[in-house]
Formats: structure tokens, sequence, C-alpha cells
């Protein structure tokens, strides 16, 4: 009988085992239902009924030459910051994976330190180094270099600085982590067998750091594109993206336009990212890679 | 393609000849740690060479230094007639064989044997025949299409020599490559990788801790440690007639016995417990004087053990435990002054009792005498 009882229960552990794996799960699962599902369910049906029901306000949008221009610029801006993160943090994350462990350590905490100062703090630094009388102007003044301020802030530019400035922590510090796991025998392994240095970058390293470019530039790209601080304080009056379109409308109190437009954003976004999977898959990279 | 890469022909994986490795008073440290130590050493062309040592010998670090892959703080390293001590690994043309096979994961089996192939230019068709032709040779026909994942440890160390041996080097280095591999397999892979040098004719240097690894493989082994080498020469005489106590302990076991240097009437002898006298061998008759010390070694498969005394050497010791191994016993037994002393016999001859009184005999002359390794002479 015991022996009986043993068996009925660890024949049953698979059938606990999920339970409790719900059980451990269900806090989280009841914030993103209530906190994250469920407005956005809301904001779809807005989007759709307010102030009528239809699609009118999507046909409103669409047709607008404004809303273009907007969706342009959010989408250039998002994808310019993340190659721009790209080419300034792939050399930075390379050369921390050089250095000795404690070293590496102190400049992982240096290029991250960005991050534990307010955001608005930092762009509004930004603003005093880019005026019209701001660091740079006044020093490029002082050397005679320019008779006129250059306008450097209150633009697309100052928007694009700023979003790498921001960004780039995240970069490095997915960059890092994905070049950290390389194994460094497979390098000597390619050297060994004639690779110039070249190759063994295209050919065997790149390919193995491959998830790391693609996390790094899909977190800095989502992101951007949903940026709002940041474009409203150093961006222009020209410069309005669709976080920035969506409040605007939000104080004009045209909620069905703001949903529509933040549906349209969401969509957007997950076609980058499908698209940007689809481009950078390791598999892909490999087999142009090696095959002919 | 480059001009600096040793030619590969259109043949392929046709007998080579491998090339002479002449290693010239090699120093080199990491930081403050001497790991190579004014090292000389040079490999005949087609030899097969086993660096045998513990860790921290410098053996990993002395490969890495003939592949290139770390430039020596002093010395040079000549292959071939060359000077390469200051080229880089892709311009040496050598094959390295890493312990953990180091096979690009990306790349299928096939892609990565082709990969020396295609950075030297080779035509497809020709890669094509050269690869089949590799995988051939490592028993590995029709897993071209895998991924290294989806091998066994054994099957991707077989990948890593094919892509290794496949643009027909004149040198191959090994590091320890059957290092995380069962015992069965390892035997095979020795015996494969072996076979495959003395059919190919490459120079083969290769890197264990293993000695019995070492002395399947080589033609001749270097026992090395602390950056230095202690013994050169072939496995056998490694084995039988180690120069010091390092040596004689790390390649196999043996039973140590003191034994002291005493005139008899007819010239020196060596007197060990119980009474019993050995004669000093040649090589060290002119270094030891009356009343040296010496240390006794007798390996464990040289020991006949019998119920009565015959002849000498004789040791009577009593037997504390028998174990069985297949083709051998091993005996533990106690000497009567209290020392342990293993003895290895055939299983084909009955194991004494355990708990008996026996007579361990061995032949004198297979005594291995060694200079104690505190001690002066």
């Amino acid at each position: 009988m015991k022996k009986r009882g043993w068996q009925r229960r660890t024949r049953r552990r698979p059938h606990r085992d999920s339970l409790v794996g719900l059980a451990l799960l269900l806090p989280c699962l009841v914030v993103v239902l209530l906190f994250f599902a469920y407005p956005l369910i809301g904001v779809f049906v807005r989007s759709v009924s307010d102030p009528a029901p239809g699609i009118s306000n999507y046909v409103e949008i669409f047709s607008s030459r404004a809303f273009r221009n907007i969706l342009r610029l959010t989408v250039e801006v998002s994808l310019l910051t993340t190659v721009g993160c790209l080419v300034l943090g792939f050399p930075v994350a390379w050369y921390i994976t050089t250095l000795e462990k404690r070293r590496a350590q102190l400049f992982l905490v240096l290029s991250t330190a960005p991050l534990w100062v307010a955001i608005l703090a930092r762009l509004y630094a930004w603003t005093v180094i880019l005026g019209r009388r701001g660091l740079i102007n006044d020093s490029l003044a002082v050397m005679g270099l320019v008779q006129e301020p250059l306008d450097l802030l209150f633009n697309t530019r100052a928007i694009l600085i700023g979003m790498i400035h921001v960004m780039l922590p995240f970069m490095i510090l997915v960059l890092y982590s994905s070049m950290k796991g390389v194994d460094e025998s497979l390098v000597e392994s390619a050297d060994s067998l004639g690779a110039r240095p070249r190759q063994t970058f295209v050919r065997i390293y790149l390919p193995l750091i491959s998830p790391g470019l693609i996390a790094g530039s899909l977190l800095v790209l989502i992101m951007s594109m949903g940026f709002f601080i940041l474009p409203a304080v150093l961006g222009g009056g020209g410069d309005i993206t669709i976080p920035i379109y969506v409040q605007t409308q939000i104080r004009l109190f045209k909620w069905g336009i703001a949903s529509a437009m933040s549906m349209i954003l969401l969509i957007v976004t997950l076609a980058l990212f499908a698209l940007l999977t689809k481009v950078f898959d390791p598999k892909s990279v490999v087999v142009g890679g090696s095959r002919r | 393609m480059s001009k600096s890469i040793p030619s590969t022909e259109s043949r392929s994986l046709q007998p080579s000849t491998g090339a002479r490795i002449e290693i010239r008073g090699v120093r080199h440290s990491f930081g403050d740690v001497l790991v190579l130590d004014e090292f000389d050493l040079t490999v005949e062309p087609g030899e097969f060479l086993t660096l045998l040592g513990p860790s921290g010998s410098g053996k990993t670090t002395l490969l890495r230094i003939v592949g290139g892959l770390t430039i020596p703080d002093e010395g040079s390293v000549i292959v071939g007639g060359v000077d390469m001590t200051l080229l880089p690994a892709r311009e040496r043309g050598m094959g390295f064989v890493f312990q953990n096979y180091a096979l690009f994961p990306h790349m299928t089996v096939q892609d990565n044997v082709a990969f020396p192939l295609q950075i030297r230019g080779i035509s497809s068709d020709q890669i094509d025949r050269d690869v089949e032709r590799a995988l051939d040779l490592v028993n590995l026909q029709g897993l071209g299409a895998r991924l290294p994942r989806e091998l066994s440890g054994g099957q991707q160390q077989r990948v890593s020599l094919a892509r290794a041996l496949v643009f027909n080097p004149a040198v191959v280095l090994m590091d320890e490559p059957l290092g995380s591999l069962d015992k069965r397999l390892r035997q095979y892979l020795q015996n494969s990788i072996r076979l495959l040098q003395k059919e190919i004719g490459f120079t083969a240097v290769y890197v264990t801790h293993d000695q019995e690894e070492a002395f399947a493989m080589s033609d001749r082994i270097v026992v090395m440690h602390g950056g230095t080498v202690r013994q050169l020469g072939v496995p056998e005489t490694v084995y039988r007639s180690p120069t010091e106590h390092f040596v004689a302990d790390f390649v196999g076991d043996i039973n140590e016995i003191e034994g002291v240097l005493r005139e008899s009437g007819h010239g020196l002898v060596i007197e060990i417990a119980e009474g019993n006298t050995l004669m000093v061998p040649p090589y060290l008759s002119r270094s030891l004087r009356e009343g040296d010390r010496v240390l006794c070694g007798i390996r464990p498969e040289m020991v006949l053990i019998q119920e009565e005394p015959m002849g000498s050497p004789r040791l009577q010791a009593t037997v504390e435990l028998v174990s069985f191994h297949g083709n051998s016993y091993r005996i533990l037994s106690r000497l009567r002054d209290g020392r342990r002393f293993i003895v290895e016999s055939s299983s084909s001859l009955s194991a004494p009792a355990e708990g008996s009184t026996v007579w361990l005999h061995w032949d004198e002359e297979q005594t291995i005498v060694l200079i104690p390794p505190d001690g002066q002479p």
C-alpha cells in the first residue's frame, strides 16, 4: 500500500510541476494582463470608436501628408540612432573585452555611468553644450573659427546626438556580453588555418556575435521609436515624432486619433522588429558567408 | 591568394614529407612566472613527438609558440629551415588541433573542413573533392551536412583533425586533443591519429599529460617539468631508464626502496633492505662513492610473486589487498619494514591469498637506480 502511494505521487509529479509553474507565473501574468493587455485593447477599441465607430481615424491619419513626415522622421531617427550606436559601441565593447577583469569592470561601469543621471538633467546639459551661446559655439567663436553661432540645438541633428548619447550604454552592454562569450580558441583556430584578420572577422567573429548585434539593435531601435521626452526637449518646432504627436492630440482631447497613432507606432515597431530579425538571422549570415 | 601561405597544390592529402622543427633557446614567461626556460629541442621530419608533463609544465605554451599563437620572449623557432619565430600563425601553414575541438559552431562539418581551403582560394570543385577525402580519412563519410553540435565528442574531434589535415600541412600540432573523451574512444582515436600520421608523413607534435597516451603514440617523448626538458627519449627508455625521480614517478607506478653504496670484494654495490645487494649500473658507477644514498625503483609489473624464496634480490612481504583488473591482478603488499609495495601480475597466474606471506623477486638489471631528489650523491 505504502509503495503504491509513493508510486502514484511520482507519477503525478509532472502535473504538479506545471501547477507550481503556473502559480509562480501568476503574479506577473496578472500585472501584464491588467496593466498592459487591457489598456492596449482599450487603446485599440478607442481608435476605432472615438469619435464615431469605424476606421475614420486611420483614414484621416494616412491621408495627411504631415503624418507621413512624422512617421518618416520617427523611423529615420530611430534607425540612424541604432546605426550610430552600433558604429560607436562596437569598438568600445570590443576594447573592453581585451582588458583584464578588473579594468574591464571599471570601463563597463564608466560606460554605463550616464544611466545613473536623471534623463532630464542630461538633456538640459546638452542644451547648454549645443546652444547658440553654449560651450561649442563659444569655443568656436573664441578660436575665431565661426562668425555666426552655428545652429546646433533644436533640430533633428540635436535629437540624433542626444538619442545616441542615451542609447549607447545599452548597446555597449549587450555587445560586450555577446563578445565576451566568443571562445577565443575559435579565433585562434581560424588564424592557424590561414585566415587573415579580416577573413576571421567576417566569417567567424561577426556570425558568432550576431545574436548580440541583433539584440542590441532591436533594444535601441524599439526604445528610440517610443522616446518622447528627448525629441521634445532637443528637437525644433518641425521635429515632431509619433510620441510627441500623440501627446499633442491628447492635449486637444482627440483620444481617437491619439489611439490610432499609438496603434500605428506599435505596428511599425513590430514590423521593423520582424524585418531586422529576418535580415540579421544568424543562419542566413552563416549561409551567405560560407557557401559560395 | 596570399604568397606567404605555403601553397597547397592541386593534389591533396598525399604523402607529404614532414618538416624539421628546431626550437632554440626559447624562454617565455607570463608576468613573473617563467614557463619556459632556455628550451632547446629538435623534432625530426616525419617524427611523432609528444610533450608529456603535468599541468603547468609549459608544454602547451611550447606548442603554441611552435604554432605561432604565442610569441616567445626569447629564442627562435625554425621550421623546415625557415625562421618562423615572429611569423603569425596564419602564415606558418601548420595544422593545429585544439583540446576543445574549436569547430566553428555556425558552420556545417563540410564548411568547417573547407574553411582552410577557401581561405587559400582553391577552386570549389577541388575543395569538394579534398573535403570528401579528408572526411573519408577520419571515417566521417556522409556527415558533411551536420552542424558540430549534432556530433558526439569523438566525431567533433575527428572533424577538427580533418580540418587540420585537409590543407596538407607539413607540421600538425595537437594540444591534448583526446583529453575530454572516454578511455575506449581515446584508444581508438590514438590509433587512428598514429596511422594517419604514418601514412601521410607529417611531423607531429602532441601535448598530453597522460603517460599511457604518450607511450602508445610517440616515436619520442619529451618529459617536461618546470619549463625544462627532464628527459627526451623513445618511450621504452623513458619508462625503463628514467634519469631522475620526477620522470620515474610521473610516467608510471614505481616502488621505491632506499639503498646505500658499499664496497664489496669486487667493487661498489648497492645495499638495500633484507641484506640484498644490487649492482651499480655502469652509467652511474663513476658518479657514486661508498656511503652515497640512492633510490631503487622497481616497476610493479617487473616483480614476480612466489610463496618460497628463490634467488635474489628478494623481499618478504605480506599481501594486504588483491584487486582484479581483467588482464592483471594488482597486489598491494607490505614489506617487513612497513613500506607499501605494489605488484602487478598477469591474471593468467593465480593470485596469492590476502594475508599470506610471499616473496617478491625481480630481475636485478631492471632496477631503476636514481639519485634521490633532495640529497646530493
